[in-house]
């Protein structure tokens, strides 16, 4: 087998060794693929995962990522259908972002890109070479996360100010992403402290807050498992936390913080003051 | 352009397992499917007679026939199984996973199945991209804009997650769309609402969810619901804030000769009022009616009340 076409393969994602496998001609060379990291697990999906995975990759269609996509629907065996329950979502603009299939190939063969950039109100193109390590979709736009190699360290890019064809380097595997890398640490928009909440809040009320609970559970106090649940949550400042409580003060109770606690208390002393 | 041996390669391991799954699959239908001629699907069968494990007597070779017209797999040797996601088809289907469950309500038989999915791809496949590196957050007003657009051109009605912030209250309605309507504040979907047999207003960031439904025959009456309002007199604390702002246009000053801060404001639901009052105290006084005073009062005495006997 060529070389190239050797490359090719493994670029397709098919792992060759080679190694000897005729038991009569040990000298001799042959290439192997192993069963186990070919072949996709696919009893260990039940038919409605199969489906939702096909749901999933018919996002894609219509974009750049189509052909990509459509290979793999095709060997999940289960046809993407266009009258499918998440139909109305199959339009999504951003999955259409023309940087997306350069910068997610890039991503997936851990390969360095360069591209023009127009920062933040400034007319001038600056050439930036990055190994992108993650993409984030935030409210409708992409962002990549690279090590940027002349500045030397992680920058964030937002795809809509990439102002030229991203050139993707040819070589494969220039650097590792490191396990722990999370994306959300270098966006901005996750930067801001968020405030932790504990709280009572009614049962059957309250549905905004329910919403968006990271857990909801009966209350140490027995005696009030009947009426109500206890709630964490998170809120973005202190300022919005005291107006969600105050606006659901007939059904929640702060727990904790204690300063924010102590606000709620005194805000709702002070409107009874104001209208007494 | 012209196909290289690698991407034949990948087609005759895929072709396999797929007519494995297919047994009796005609020659026609195999080659659409695989998106090849009649021609080239036959010469890859060919190939595929020949091929087989180490040792290559005819126990070791793959099994099959293609004979009338009718494609058969007798005996795969190891291509049983679909070739499993390279790191490019794993990152489009981690991208898309993240994507539908932004977009899935929480209480939607499929939410469940998606986290678990995403968790499962995570597990099954060996990747060099961190769980953490890809991430989705949607514009979800986008989303429904377009679900509200779409039923609007193709005349579906629609299903909606709704949660009103002033009743508390989550309700699951079938609306017909009429428009919607862009201010600088929100986003606003026009609709007649069968549950509620009435012309009613929707705001987009407090819809939880919409999905098409097909339009059913039914009666909208088109006669206009008088809404029933209070004027409520408010002493604007401070002006400087969105509750004024928002309310600008609607608040009339009670005297128009001297800057006393107190306006009228008609009022269709008590309970907004109320609520607003409470939860900015050093925004808002209501002066009349007493009713809305005293409930006001009361509101705060039950909340102190709770947090005294259970906080």
């Amino acid at each position: 087998m060529f070389e190239r076409d050797k490359d090719d393969l493994r670029s397709l994602g098919i792992d060759i060794e080679v190694a000897s496998h005729d038991p009569l001609f040990e000298d001799e060379p042959g290439y192997r693929i192993k069963p186990e990291k070919f072949q996709l697990p696919i009893e260990e999906f039940t038919a409605e995962e199969l489906g939702v995975l096909s749901a999933a990759l018919g996002l894609w269609t219509h974009t750049g990522l189509n052909s990509v996509a459509t290979s793999a629907i095709r060997r999940l065996g289960h046809e993407y259908d266009n009258n499918a329950i998440y139909d109305e979502h199959s339009h999504l603009q951003i999955l259409s972002e023309e940087s997306l299939v350069a910068l997610s190939r890039a991503l997936a063969n851990r390969s360095t890109v360069t591209f023009q950039y127009r920062k933040s109100n400034e007319a001038a193109l600056e050439t930036r070479r990055i190994n992108p390590l993650g993409l984030s979709a935030w409210h409708g736009a992409w962002y990549v996360v690279g090590e940027d190699l002349e500045r030397e360290d992680i920058r964030v890019f937002r795809t809509s100010r990439i102002a030229s064809k991203i050139e993707i380097s040819s070589k494969r595997g220039s650097y590792e992403i490191p396990i722990d890398f999370d994306v959300r640490d270098y966006i901005i928009m996750y930067s801001r402290e968020l405030i932790d909440v504990t709280a009572l809040i009614k049962k059957g009320s309250g549905h905004e807050i329910r919403n968006r609970a990271i857990s909801v559970q009966e209350p140490e106090n027995q005696s009030l498992v009947a009426q109500w649940d206890q709630v964490s949550y998170q809120s973005e400042s202190e300022e919005l936390a005291l107006h969600e409580a105050l606006w659901l003060s007939d059904v929640l109770v702060i727990q904790k913080p204690q300063s924010l606690r102590a606000n709620v208390l005194s805000a709702l002393q002070q409107v009874k003051e104001n209208h007494g | 352009m012209a196909e290289n041996a690698a991407l034949r390669a990948l087609r005759l391991l895929d072709l396999v397992p797929y007519v494995l799954r297919n047994p009796g699959i005609s020659i026609k239908e195999l080659a659409d499917h695989f998106e090849v001629s009649r021609d080239e699907l036959i010469k890859d069968l060919n190939l595929l007679f020949m091929c087989g494990l180490p040792g290559y007597t005819p126990l070791e070779l793959i099994d099959l026939s293609f004979e009338d017209g009718v494609v058969e797999v007798r005996d795969p040797q190891n291509l049983k199984a679909p070739r499993n996601f390279n790191e490019s088809e794993a990152l489009a289907l981690r991208i898309a996973l993240a994507a539908l469950q932004e977009q899935t309500p929480k209480n939607h038989p499929s939410f469940r199945v998606i986290q678990s999915l995403r968790q499962k791809i995570a597990d099954s496949f060996v990747s060099d991209i961190p769980p953490h590196a890809i991430d989705f957050v949607a514009d979800k007003e986008e989303i429904l804009i377009n679900t509200i657009k779409k039923a609007i051109e193709e005349e579906k009605d629609l299903e909606i997650e709704y949660l009103n912030p002033v009743r508390d209250s989550l309700t699951v309605r079938e609306v017909t769309p009429l428009s919607l309507s862009l201010s600088r504040i929100q986003t606003t979907l026009i609709s007649y609402c069968h549950t509620a047999q009435g012309e009613r207003s929707f705001h987009l960031k407090s819809m939880q969810s919409a999905r098409l439904i097909e339009r059913q025959p039914r009666e909208i009456e088109s006669h206009n619901e008088s809404h029933t309002t209070t004027t409520v007199q408010l002493h604007i604390l401070k002006r400087d804030t969105q509750f004024f702002l928002n309310l600008q246009e609607n608040l009339q000053p009670t005297n128009s000769q001297s800057d006393n801060h107190v306006y009228d404001l008609p009022v269709y639901q008590p309970e907004w009022i109320i609520r607003s009052t409470i939860s900015q105290p050093d925004t808002v006084i209501v002066l009349k009616p007493e009713a809305f005073r005293s409930a006001v009062i009361e509101r705060c005495t039950t909340a102190l009340e709770q947090y005294a006997v259970i906080g």
